[in-house]
């Protein structure tokens, strides 16, 4: 038996109607983005990696119907940018978002991008624990940062002095390497990508570097919290998180996905994170391993982040807006 | 018109000899992906280093290669100077900041001391004509 075929109009019109809802059911079913656009900012550092790669892998796709990430060069253009409500979601140190939220900034710090990523790098293999710097010259960037203030914490709980060894003051992290390279300081205390950069071009010169010192594990011996120095993280403002409700959660899970990507493939994360950083992209690959990238929520972590704004506190208050911030500084 | 082939080869000898320095940063360093700035960075702090650390040497050897009449002759100076590079590499490098021998490996020495060596007897070659002609046959 046959059954008999026939293609009248309607039938024509009704199987191409059900067909197309068909194809379209999943965008139909698919929430519409909560933003027409979003613009991400960070730092040209480690941390940025992973928003970087998120937007161009399409991890906010959900979020925002188009995604882009902007790197800020200097803390000027920070301050300007979240003042003036430009920068609204933002990868910050976190010294300075506990600043600016104790001068009565809205904003809020939804994670931290890094658990930390500075090193004492040295070329003398005989340099292997803080009290090996005893009598040694040290090229340090940014004077009294977080790495300056771990450095002496560390020193001290050594038993060494401020005076028992020599800084170098250097303006940026490459002149700091450059000072290690060429002999001028016995070590240098380097964030990532700058360590990384120091290996790469030692082993160019036919010379070793070696990371002599990892600070965040002394850190972690101090305060019995672990290797966990939260740097810098993502931070909104209150405006952009009352405008877009649901959004902070959405981005945070969004970074979350994406950063088991960069770590398995550091290769890709660079290539898409050198041209927004305007960094090498082997540097940024090579260093990827070593720059400790975590996507912690930060309440989870309150106690990392507090015992890091005391030890900064304890040497100059005023760096962290006066006092530690309260709870409503931690997001999520 | 005849002094400009002299120049266009060794103009193209150095071209050749930059582009195989770079060859061996991007391989030895591993940079990937590929990118034009870290290659050239790499490139030319390992070349600074290098050629300063151990800058009597090439001149030493670049006045020799100006002194120097045949091609094949400067090509036999390239070996040795690669050679006498490591030896003095091996005696005295640790003291001048370099990774020991065994570290770096014979095969890492020749990818370092390659090209130096090479840019030193290049430019001796480059500087031979401007030479007074009873010097320029001294070793010829």
């Amino acid at each position: 038996m046959t059954l008999p075929t026939r293609h009248t109009r309607r039938a024509v019109l009704g199987a191409g109607l059900a067909a197309g809802a068909a194809l379209a059911a999943p965008g139909l079913l698919r929430a519409a983005p909560m933003l027409e656009a979003l613009t991400l900012y960070g730092p040209p550092a480690g941390p940025s990696i992973t928003l970087a790669h998120a937007v161009a892998t399409g991890a906010f796709e959900t979020i925002a119907a188009s995604s882009r990430f902007v790197a800020w060069r200097d803390p000027d253009e920070l301050r300007a940018g979240l003042t003036s409500g430009t920068m609204q979601v933002v990868i910050l140190p976190a010294n300075a978002a506990a600043n600016l939220y104790n001068r009565g900034m809205e904003l809020a710090m939804v994670n931290a991008m890094t658990g930390g990523l500075n090193y004492v790098t040295t070329r003398d293999p005989g340099i292997t624990t803080p009290a090996d710097l005893a009598g040694r010259s040290i090229a340090l960037p940014f004077r009294n940062d977080t790495p300056d203030i771990l450095l002496k914490r560390i020193l001290a709980e050594a038993g060494l002095a401020e005076a028992d060894v020599t800084i170098v003051p250097a303006a940026t992290p490459i002149e700091a390497v450059q000072l290690l390279l060429t002999g001028r300081a016995d070590a240098a205390v380097l964030p990532e990508p700058a360590t990384t950069m120091a290996e790469m071009r030692a082993l160019q010169a036919g010379q070793q570097v070696f990371r002599a010192i990892d600070l965040q594990a002394e850190w972690g011996r101090i305060t019995g919290l672990g290797p966990l120095v939260p740097q810098a993280g993502l931070a909104v403002t209150r405006d952009f998180d009352a405008a877009h409700p649901g959004a902070v959660e959405a981005l945070q899970a969004a970074i979350a996905a994406t950063l088991p990507e960069v770590l398995a493939n550091p290769e890709a994360a660079a290539a898409s994170a050198t041209e927004p950083l305007g960094m090498p992209a082997p540097i940024l690959a090579k260093s990827i391993p070593t720059s400790a990238l975590i996507a912690e929520p930060a309440r989870g972590i309150r106690p990392a982040f507090e015992a890091m704004f005391a030890a900064v506190a304890e040497v100059d208050a005023a760096a962290i807006g006066g006092d530690l911030p309260d709870a409503g500084f931690y997001r999520l | 018109m005849p002094r400009l082939k002299p120049l266009a080869l060794h103009g193209l000898a150095l071209a050749g000899l930059l582009v195989l320095a770079a060859a061996i940063a991007t391989y030895r360093g591993a940079l990937w992906p590929f990118d034009i700035r870290a290659t050239l960075l790499m490139t030319g702090a390992g070349l600074a280093t290098v050629l300063s650390a151990w800058a009597p040497l090439w001149l030493l050897v670049g006045g020799v290669s100006a002194l120097l009449d045949r091609p094949g002759h400067r090509a036999a100076l390239w070996l040795i100077t690669v050679w006498t590079a490591i030896v003095l590499h091996a005696a005295i490098g640790p003291l001048l900041g370099f990774a020991p021998l065994p570290v770096l490996g014979i095969g890492g020495l020749i990818a370092l001391y390659l090209v130096p060596a090479g840019l030193a007897v290049l430019t001796g070659s480059a500087l031979h004509p401007a030479l007074p002609r009873r010097r320029r046959r001294l070793f010829a």
